[in-house]
């Protein structure tokens, strides 16, 4: 069985993980510097993520801006997956090399400009298990 | 015999070894057979030799071994180096160069068209290896293509164990002390210039499998990784998986380390250019710059992944200009970067822990991650002068000189000291570590791309994905790996980054084309496995056991944090497997049986009587 059972079940979690991290004094920041459109497309269920680090952010607070569903913007990087596999990317539990060279994630664009936000993102695999036991789901941690 | 392409034509031993490495191997093993020698006496083989693939058009194939008994083992030793020498020595009509002896006087071996002289040195003798590639390549000269220069530091000829070999600067021939060996034989370079060409078999499958692998290079997100960021691209996702050694495998993780040394950071603070070696088109060398602070670095070769993870990480130092300081004086010394960060940091847990005082270390505070520290360390190692003389023996030797519980604090296997890839975060790697013929070595076999998920191998029953923090089928994965590794990365010479592009059937149909002999791909896993048992011989023959086939406790130690915490290779479970699948006694030595299902009948004699 999928750890999301629909579509909003998936934008509330990675969604709050996505807005908290863009609020993140320490992790913010950095990604805001990265300068790229990423575009997640998910599947089972479908969903669609684009983070924009690359326009001004107009939301307060926020270092770069989040957009759930269709949206107009061009990615720099698109990345596409099963909820599942974002769900266990996000809690760390995924070799992004060998999801890409699998194909589990379908990558397209700079990929080597991706890898080198990895330690930048490293924090959110602890991050996303607390918000995980902040909505009540903490049983979709593994 | 009668060969079709790829060879100069005067080797007799190419079917059973494929070259490089291999056929050195079994060259080497006749030296062994001979007599008794240690790793600095004259008889000692210094063995430079290319694999049948070099100095053609192929991607990744540039890349030539050295091999020779080691000064830091006492056994076989090894290193795999890339760059322009090797093919410019196919150019110059040659496959290898064997040197024994030892020169009246400082002297270099200039090797061109049909021909060779030994020439004096003295104005050379005491110059860094970066001077001597400069001098030498102005002064022979083949047309307008300057020649190519093969040179130690002043640390080969001071005697430091784990002295280098140097090519145009960027390309080093570090591990296991080569360096040292040609030292000991007054042998300041070898210079190398010629016109002929390599000639190919089959020219029509040559350019078929050319472009075959070209496409997949080109499809492929490690190779594109590796343009983009250079060797450190493995520092991004090794962070993550636990596979970057800190403070000397003590910690699982040190964020501001990883701010500060990741690729991003080297991009944006040192690097001001790129290099490639002869015919790739991956171009994952940097050429770094540093003008200003305490740490000024000449634009020239920058350092790659092993050198930050082990003079930064493994020190647990973050200034990266250090690193680079430290790297570039390590280059012109002429030392083996692994082992010489390694040793440092070894050398700072030995301080902290009172095992060594400021009384040894003439003054010098070897808190953990004082830049200045590092890079006066590198200065005193490859002037042999005060505490760098204990430096220069490395970290096991080391830690024999000191006693009182500084084992310990070791990550080596048979003196080797292991390369910055944690065997805790891919246990298979740990068994490679622990059953590589030259000790602790991530270059002769492909588990790092298995287990890392970087490529599979299908066509030999590799296919994957292997969970890395397991040993459950990582005797039978590692065996496979090994003996493809020995054809593929140390005697065919493929290098190991493409490897991470090329299947199987590609490195067979590359040979094919090049040489005509027609091997099939078991017939290469069986030259890959005749090649690692030859080399486990000589081992045995020079006092190494199977009781040498160990991780040390450091590396045998759960971290609490990080990409591995927790985890810890089973070694007994997988040597126990792996013996058996190897044709391994109990004591992990090669059965009369084994040696004779792989023609190497002859080798029982010289394990008999260790050398």
């Amino acid at each position: 069985m999928a750890y999301f059972a629909d579509t909003e079940a998936l934008y509330k979690c990675l969604g709050t993980l996505f807005d908290r991290v863009a609020q993140d004094g320490e992790i913010g920041p950095k990604l805001g510097a990265a300068g790229m459109v990423i575009r997640f497309v998910y599947t089972e269920p479908d969903a669609q993520i684009t983070v924009d680090t690359k326009s001004k952010v107009e939301k307060e607070g926020f270092h770069f801006t989040n957009t759930y569903g269709p949206c107009d913007l061009v990615p720099d990087v698109l990345m596409t997956m099963k909820g599942d596999v974002g769900h266990t990317f996000w809690l760390g539990k995924v070799n992004l090399i060998n999801a890409l060279t699998r194909r589990q994630i379908v990558a397209e664009g700079p990929i080597p400009k991706i890898l080198k936000l990895l330690p930048i993102i490293k924090p959110t695999y602890k991050l996303y298990p607390e918000i995980l036991k902040e909505l009540g789901l903490a049983n979709l941690i593994i | 015999m009668d060969l079709g392409g790829g060879y100069a034509g005067r080797m007799l031993r190419v079917q059973r070894f494929v070259g490089g490495c291999g056929v050195a191997a079994g060259l080497f093993a006749d030296h062994v057979a001979a007599g008794r020698f240690g790793p600095t006496d004259p008889a000692n083989p210094l063995i430079v030799m290319t694999g049948p693939l070099c100095g053609t058009s192929l991607p990744a194939v540039a890349r030539f071994t050295v091999s020779s008994r080691s000064p830091l083992t006492g056994l076989w030793g090894e290193s795999n180096v890339g760059g322009y020498f090797g093919a410019e020595l196919k150019f110059a009509g040659l496959d290898g160069i064997v040197i024994v002896g030892r020169a009246a006087a400082p002297a270099y071996l200039f090797v061109h068209d049909g021909g060779a002289e030994l020439e004096p040195a003295g104005d050379l003798w005491g110059k860094d290896a970066y001077e001597v590639c400069d001098l030498l390549a102005a002064r022979h000269r083949c047309d307008t293509k300057p020649a190519q220069v093969f040179t130690i530091g002043p640390a080969g000829e001071r005697g430091a164990l784990y002295a280098a070999i140097v090519n145009r600067k960027h390309h080093v021939a570090g591990r296991t002390g080569m360096g040292t060996v040609m030292g000991s034989k007054n042998l300041k370079a070898v210079v190398v210039s010629g016109r002929a060409a390599v000639p190919i078999a089959d020219k029509r499958l040559f350019e078929e499998v050319k472009k075959r692998v070209l496409q997949k290079m080109r499809d492929s997100i490690v190779i594109e990784s590796l343009r983009e960021a250079g060797t450190l691209a493995v520092m991004d996702p090794g962070i993550l998986m636990g596979d970057v050694p800190i403070k000397n495998w003590q910690v699982g993780e040190w964020d501001a380390g990883y701010e500060a040394l990741c690729s991003t950071s080297y991009g944006n603070r040192l690097q001001v250019g790129r290099k490639t070696c002869f015919a790739c088109p991956v171009v994952c060398k940097r050429e770094v710059e540093v003008t200003e602070g305490r740490f000024k670095v000449a634009r020239g070769a920058g350092p790659e992944y092993e050198t930050v993870a082990s003079r930064g990480m493994l020190c647990f130092n973050s200034d990266l200009e250090a690193v680079a300081r430290a790297s570039e004086l390590a280059n012109r010394y002429g030392l083996d970067t692994i082992t010489l960060g390694a040793t440092i940091a070894f050398a700072m847990e030995c301080f902290e822990h009172g095992l060594i005082t400021t009384e040894q270390t003439g003054g010098l505070d070897l808190t953990w991650g004082n830049a200045e520290t590092i890079v006066r360390c590198v200065e005193l190692t490859g002037e042999q002068e005060g505490f760098g003389k204990l430096l220069g023996l490395g970290s096991a030797r080391m830690a024999d000189a000191i006693g009182r519980g500084a084992h310990d604090f070791l990550a080596c296997v048979r003196k080797l000291e292991a390369p910055m890839h944690d065997p805790r975060a891919a246990h298979g790697m740990g068994l490679a570590y622990a059953t590589g013929p030259r000790g602790a070595c991530h270059v002769s076999s492909l588990n790092m791309a298995l287990e890392h998920g970087m490529n599979s191998y299908p066509e030999i029953g590799l296919d994957g994905p292997f969970e890395e923090r397991s040993s459950q089928g990582k005797a039978r994965l590692t065996k496979l790996a090994q003996d493809l590794g020995q054809v593929a990365l140390t005697s065919a010479s493929v290098c190991q980054h493409a490897a991470s592009a090329f299947g199987a059937s590609d490195l067979r149909d590359m040979l094919d084309a090049v040489t005509g002999v027609g091997w099939t791909l078991p017939e290469l896993m069986e030259c890959g496995e005749r090649i690692w048992m030859l080399k486990r011989a000589l081992s045995h023959a020079l006092g190494s056991t199977g009781a040498d086939d160990r991780l040390t406790r450091r590396m045998l130690t759960a971290l609490s944090s990080g990409g591995a915490s927790g985890s810890v290779p089973d070694m007994e479970l997988m040597l126990g497997e792996y013996y058996e699948l190897r044709g391994l006694d109990r004591s992990g030595r090669p059965t009369r049986e084994t040696l004779d299902r792989l023609g190497l009948a002859d080798l029982a004699g010289i394990m008999e009587e260790p050398r």
